[in-house]
């Protein structure tokens, strides 16, 4: 107990305890400032918003600003972004999942250079495809309707809900399907009452990253939603924005009301988060 | 009979996967494959107005390379792109060292540093704009409040440089969860007992980290890597949303993706707009090939 060596080791482990949690605070503030700020902000009279000594409490909050909201286009517009995102998610697993099982479970030829392929149109920026399909969404009237971004948004997360599922699908054994088989059902039936629910995991993880994809695309929605009732989530976000300057208030209102579901959403569901990170990261 | 139905399960087992696969083909054919073809065909074109022009040849290509807006575009691109990059890799990978440290509240801190991955991206970036205010901003005032005077009412946004150090930051806050994420994955797969081992022979924990954690996460961290960089290439919501007008003040954030749509959708020159987004994915085109080199190499 009295070894002054040993002694020496501990202060020195308590010290660099001391260190790591202020790291941990530091960053647990870093990351979690931001939403307290804009949540803060949205409920503060005008009046308090305009401090050059910030406040960081209100004693005089008020909802005023999402009720008018609320009232406003923005009810609208976050329907917009609900079914296109929903769209998406819906078409990219349902895609995705089919494309994967027929990866992992057929030997179909050229197996590694579709695979390949795969991963080289998810590292195609959006911006090289952009000005042909506005042309082509003119020709075909596709412009200002929930059926091309729909679309857009699903090639977007297309590949990598393949790439994800795939690995999932990996580690269900071929067995599964086999005896499935063997009971009479058809591969049809395998897929959706067997093997589907085994790899839910997996197409919970994709089915995340494909709604996150759509919510937060800003370009495509842009370029092909330009009416004012059509605009989605970045889209209305910016009406706050003149050349007058910003509302500043208006605009985290909306943010908040933007940001809330997917929060609540996200912390349900961040074990199969981390696990959907490792495999992409592992895997592709 | 039999030999019947054996031949009809083969051929089924023949067509079943193209079937299925049909439809993710297609689609990604149609909206991925045949625009960037059309890609390649506009920028040789002259564009008039989103409608396909003359023939022009490689005319865009040298207007391009020649024109200094787009090379000082370029060059923003690049160093955006490295700093972004690098800055949200080393912060992930120092917060994922504090998250498995093993001290009490890790588990809650991890949610919190998950959080802002659900936050949307424009609501971000105009967070961080507003943060950054140069009059009302919370960033001024702590900085002037910790004795900096320089920063009272300074406007971050007033010129190219110190608008771009903004962006910076907001990007690199967006990209932290998923970054940290992925590599606590990896730093949980390193192997407990050679560090311990690593430690009892006197092993610093810094060297620890650089002579055994590093090597063991390698992998993930190169694909990381890549990953970061193609968004990183590619990033536009930032700038379009936090500066204003985009890529102002006077051209001075200007970055190759808002050129890009600035040229196709402002100045309607989709020839021009087609030949930057080439340059951009011959860019990301390199990137890709140099990762799967190096992957190459390592399994080999």
């Amino acid at each position: 107990m009295t070894d002054p060596g040993r002694r020496a080791q501990l202060t020195k482990r308590y010290v660099g305890r001391f260190f790591l949690s202020l790291a941990a605070i530091g960053i647990g503030l870093f990351s979690i400032f931001p939403f307290y700020w804009m949540f803060l902000t949205s409920i503060k009279p005008e009046s308090e918003i305009f401090t050059v000594t910030p406040k960081f409490w209100t004693g005089d909050p008020t909802l005023s600003r999402y009720t008018t909201l609320l009232k406003g286009a923005i009810g609208h517009q976050l329907l917009n972004s609900v079914i296109i995102a929903g769209g998406a998610t819906i078409c990219s697993i349902v895609l995705g999942t089919m494309c994967a099982y027929a990866l992992s479970r057929f030997a179909v030829r050229a197996k590694s250079v579709i695979a390949v392929s795969l991963l080289v149109v998810q590292m195609l920026p959006a911006i090289v495809v952009v000005i042909p399909l506005f042309q082509a969404y003119r020709t075909m009237g596709l412009l200002n309707s929930y059926t091309g971004v729909i679309i857009a948004h699903t090639a977007l997360a297309l590949a990598l809900s393949v790439w994800l599922i795939r690995g999932f699908l990996a580690g269900i054994p071929m067995e599964l399907d086999e005896a499935a088989l063997v009971d009479g059902a058809n591969r049809f039936q395998a897929l959706v009452y067997i093997i589907f629910p085994l790899a839910l995991p997996g197409v919970a993880v994709s089915a995340i990253f494909a709604f996150i994809t759509s919510w937060n695309e800003l370009l495509l929605a842009m370029t092909f939603l330009q009416q004012e009732s059509m605009k989605t989530l970045p889209g209305a976000l910016q009406q706050f924005t003149s050349q007058n300057g910003t509302d500043w208030g208006g605009t985290m209102t909306a943010s908040t009301i933007f940001a809330l579901p997917v929060m609540v959403f996200f912390v349900l569901i961040r074990k199969y988060l981390a696990s959907g990170a490792a495999v992409g990261a592992v895997k592709g | 009979m039999t030999v019947d139905a054996a031949a009809r399960r083969r051929a089924q087992l023949k067509i079943i996967p193209w079937l299925l696969m049909a439809p993710t083909m297609v689609g990604i054919a149609l909206v991925i494959g045949y625009p960037f073809v059309r890609t390649v065909w506009l920028s040789l074109h002259e564009g008039r107005g989103l409608r396909t022009g003359e023939w022009v040849g490689l005319h865009n290509y040298i207007e391009m390379v020649t024109d200094g807006q787009t090379q000082a575009a370029f060059v923003r691109t690049v160093v955006l792109t490295a700093v972004t990059v690098i800055g949200s890799m080393v912060a992930a990978l120092l917060i994922a060292l504090v998250l498995n440290s093993g001290l009490p509240g890790m588990k809650l801190l991890t949610i919190l540093v998950v959080l802002p991955w659900a936050m949307p991206r424009v609501s971000a970036a105009i967070l961080w704009k507003w943060a950054f205010d140069s009059q009302y901003g919370v960033v001024n005032w702590l900085l002037s409040s910790l004795g900096l005077s320089m920063f009272d009412g300074y406007g971050w946004f007033n010129s190219g440089n110190s608008a771009l150090v903004v962006v910076a930051v907001a990007i690199i806050w967006a990209k932290i969860p998923f970054l940290t994420i992925a590599m606590l994955a990896a730093l949980k797969s390193v192997p407990p007992d050679i560090v311990e081992a690593a430690r009892l022979d006197g092993a610093s924990a810094f060297k620890v980290l650089l002579r055994i954690k590093v090597p063991v996460m390698r992998p993930v961290i190169i694909v990381l890597f890549v990953l970061a960089t193609i968004q990183a290439f590619q990033a536009f919501d930032h700038i379009y949303v936090m500066t204003v007008p985009p890529g102002g003040p006077n051209h001075s954030t200007e970055i190759l993706s808002l050129l890009t749509y600035l040229e196709a959708f402002a100045f309607l020159d989709g020839g021009m707009g087609s030949a930057l987004a080439m340059l951009t994915f011959a860019v990301l085109a390199i990137v890709t090939a140099l990762y799967v080199r190096l992957q190459r190499e390592e399994t080999a």
